[in-house]
């Protein structure tokens, strides 16, 4: 999908509008912020924000996240772990450390 | 909310309202009276600014603040300091669109030249497998055949080797111009909130400060009906009561100035126009208010009754 987001005003507003005379290629609307469908009408309303409002238009192309592809085991069943923990008010680095999940740094630093 | 004493300044000559008067236009007469068109008080005319900001604009007259005001001054400061960053970041998007451009590009011609060295590569197998199948007498021309492509299938890859080379810099420099837009956005992006915010906060003040003054403004309204017949005139108060005039910002009928005004700015449904005049009468102004409104027949009377000088122009 296109992730459409606004930094002004008026992008807000052109981003508005779009939204409400295409609401079958908008697949969502997040506040200032849009999914358009990948289609090449979806690509046409963001290259037109683009083009309209330029620095105030962010156009991200996003794709389905898999954490079964593009994540290593550990760090998937890491955050189940610690979903499933037995004290909620356990910070996760304090967690980590205890049963050898992977540390928060060493994940900050390491890109999928 | 309190109330200081606001400093006048000094009022204006009967020569320069002469003047303003002769500049015949509302933006004329607010431009020779440096008066400014969007103060809701500077002006009255059949499109009259939301009772809410002529009431808010009048109690600041009268010297009034509110508890917000550091808050909003705050982040009209801060939001200075934001739309500075922004400026000074720049406008990215040609540089981003045109990183964009660049790495599109360069990606293409890879693909391009790969599938080219891949046809080329074929070829010269080929023509290895037919020269060494060939017999005697053809083998040179074949040999010839050969070296061209190989000569072919090099330059390919040579070619391919520098668009590939070019596509690693396209990509960083790409990624090098996002990493930009992002710094820049994040600014962007707390301009909006302060935008946002400071626009609430006003409207939290206009709201209050219109609600307090709301009392001084019916009575105005009720002392405008009570002198309808003079201020209004002849003229006019026989167009008044005179059926079929459907203009919006028409004139103040019977009904308007008989509204009941209820308990706020929400609650009042009279004339629009007379509202707002209300509004500047209440605001006690010492600066001139231009009027181009045609339901006032002497400018003594309305100046009278506004408290301030008046410049009347004709109605856009």
């Amino acid at each position: 999908m296109l992730l459409v987001v606004t930094y002004s005003r008026g992008a807000r507003t052109t981003l508005r509008n779009v939204c409400r005379s295409h609401d079958d290629t908008v697949v969502r609307r997040l506040g200032r912020a849009a999914l358009f469908a990948e289609t090449e009408l979806g690509a046409f309303l963001a290259c037109r924000l683009r083009a309209k409002h330029g620095s105030d238009v962010q156009v991200e192309r996003t794709e389905p996240f898999n954490e079964f592809a593009a994540v290593r085991p550990a760090v998937r069943e890491a955050a189940v772990a610690y979903e499933d923990r037995e004290t909620p008010s356990t910070p996760y680095a304090k967690f980590a450390a205890g049963d050898d999940h992977p540390d928060p740094a060493a994940m900050r630093d390491a890109e999928l | 909310m309190t109330e200081r004493p606001v400093p006048r300044s000094a009022p204006a000559e009967a020569a320069t309202l002469r003047r303003a008067a002769e500049a015949g236009t509302v933006e004329g007469a607010c431009a020779v009276l440096d008066l400014d068109p969007d103060d809701p008080l500077a002006t009255l005319t059949d499109r009259p600014p939301s009772l809410w900001r002529a009431l808010a604009a009048a109690a600041r007259e009268r010297g009034r603040e509110h508890p917000l005001d550091d808050e909003r001054r705050r982040l009209r400061t801060e939001l200075e300091a934001v739309d500075a960053d922004v400026d000074d970041a720049g406008d990215a998007s040609d540089a981003l669109a045109a990183a964009r451009r660049r790495a599109a590009t360069a990606g293409a011609d890879v693909e391009r030249l790969r599938e080219q060295a891949a046809t080329l590569r074929g070829r010269l197998t080929q023509a290895r497998e037919r020269t060494s199948a060939d017999t005697e007498a053809d083998s040179d021309a074949a040999e010839t055949t050969v070296d061209a492509l190989r000569a072919e299938f090099e330059a390919a890859t040579r070619a391919l080797t520098e668009a590939e080379t070019e596509r690693v810099a396209a990509e960083q420099a790409l990624a090098d111009a996002v990493e930009r837009s992002r710094a820049a956005r994040d600014a962007r992006e707390r301009r909006l909130h302060l935008r946002d915010a400071l626009t609430n906060r006003r409207r939290e003040i206009r709201r209050d400060l219109a609600r307090e003054v709301y009392p001084a403004f019916v009575d105005a309204v009720a002392t405008f009906r009570s002198n309808a017949a003079c201020i209004l005139g002849g003229d006019s108060a026989t167009r008044d009561s005179g059926v079929g005039d459907s203009d919006a910002h028409g004139t103040a009928s019977d009904g308007s100035l008989t509204a009941r005004p209820g308990d706020g700015p929400d609650d009042f449904d009279g004339d629009a126009v007379v509202a707002h005049a209300a509004a500047v009468r209440i605001a006690d102004r010492a600066d001139p208010v231009v009027v181009a409104v045609d339901r006032f027949p002497s400018p003594e009377k309305v100046h009278e009754w506004l408290g301030s000088p008046v410049v009347f122009v004709a109605p856009d």
